[in-house]
């Protein structure tokens, strides 16, 4: 392989004048921010694509895996299609000494797929938050009812979505 | 159309794919043997799923923190009357990845991921004065208790 320049770089489109591999990197990741190639074998379409082979980029996968920059390569669900159409985020504010317990209680539940603690203010005290997905409202309902019953829970609110504005993912280099 | 649509395989595949290909040589040939399907089928069923709107993508999920990004969950009140347009001046914004309309004092709650602190003070900036909105709190997040965006379509 020989060295390049700066301008050789930026319109090299044939394998025998590969960019470097930061750039290499980041091209895989703008890749795998849309969706895999309809193909067989998709790794080795993404390598053909990006003009490398299919093992350089299962080696490139597994070290964004290991730098915690890449959680999965998979299927992001439309969960309403799939029968989750009862979708609430619930928050509750709970007494400091009481947050960790009922935030693994929540946690526990596979209702739920996020739990979070967040900053509380004196105009929204809510202090846990803890996304609900479930096939009827009152699935949602009951069960928060209960958690705010056994743990003397009396301030909390579930706002359900009324309206999907916007889902995506996140896009990190712009094209 | 709803999930009665899915056959058990069509479950498992969806299952498997939600928690994440291997990272290895030909994945979908890994899938095949678990789901005991040939590898063209498994890419079948995926075109087939894709095309009817139950993935909404097959790709990459990146962890935001570890590619340098803050992520910070907004809750605002808005005024019905300039809902439509707050809300596409917000989502105007990349980095804000999800939006929703809920009903509560606090009526839009969207999470924004930014590099650079300017990116959501310019968001913010432009709430307050093109939109005149003063109810503007940020719930960055203190402690993680379950992240775990995984639907059991096998469990009903």
């Amino acid at each position: 392989m020989t060295q390049t320049n700066q301008t050789d770089r930026q319109d090299q489109t044939n394998q025998a004048n590969r960019p470097n591999c930061q750039e290499q990197e980041q091209e895989l990741i703008k890749t795998l921010q849309g969706n895999l190639p309809f193909e067989e074998n998709p790794y080795e379409a993404i390598g053909k694509s990006l003009g490398l082979s299919e093992d350089e980029v299962v080696e490139m996968l597994k070290a964004l895996k290991a730098s915690d920059r890449l959680k999965r390569v998979g299927a992001i669900l439309r969960h309403q299609k799939s029968g989750y159409t009862s979708n609430a985020m619930v928050v509750f504010r709970t007494e400091q000494a009481m947050t960790e317990t009922v935030g693994a209680v929540l946690a526990a539940s596979p209702l739920v797929s996020h739990c979070y603690e967040r900053t509380s203010y004196e105009k929204w005290p809510y202090n846990l938050y803890a996304m609900f997905h479930s096939r009827n409202d009152c699935e949602i309902e009951a069960f928060v009812e209960s958690v705010a019953e056994k743990y003397k829970i009396t301030d909390f609110e579930i706002l359900y979505s009324v309206r999907e504005l916007k889902k995506t993912s996140m896009i990190f280099y712009k094209t | 159309m709803d999930d009665m649509n899915l056959d058990d395989t069509n479950i498992k595949l969806l299952n498997l794919l939600q928690k994440g290909l291997p990272l290895e040589k030909n994945p979908y040939g890994a899938l095949a043997s678990q789901l005991e399907i040939d590898r063209s089928e498994v890419l079948a069923r995926i075109k087939d799923l894709v095309q009817k709107g139950y993935i909404r993508r097959l790709g990459g999920t990146f962890n935001n923190a570890a590619m340098g990004y803050t992520s910070i969950l907004f809750g605002i009140s808005v005024p019905d009357r300039i809902f439509e347009p707050v809300a596409e001046y917000v989502n105007s914004f990349k980095g804000v990845t999800h939006n929703y309309q809920r009903n509560a004092s606090l009526n839009m709650w969207f999470t924004f991921s930014f590099s650079q602190p300017a990116e959501k003070d310019l968001l913010i900036q432009g709430l307050k004065e093109h939109f005149e909105i003063s109810e503007i709190f940020e719930f960055p997040n203190l402690r993680n208790y379950k992240l775990n965006v995984y639907f059991n379509l096998e469990d009903r």
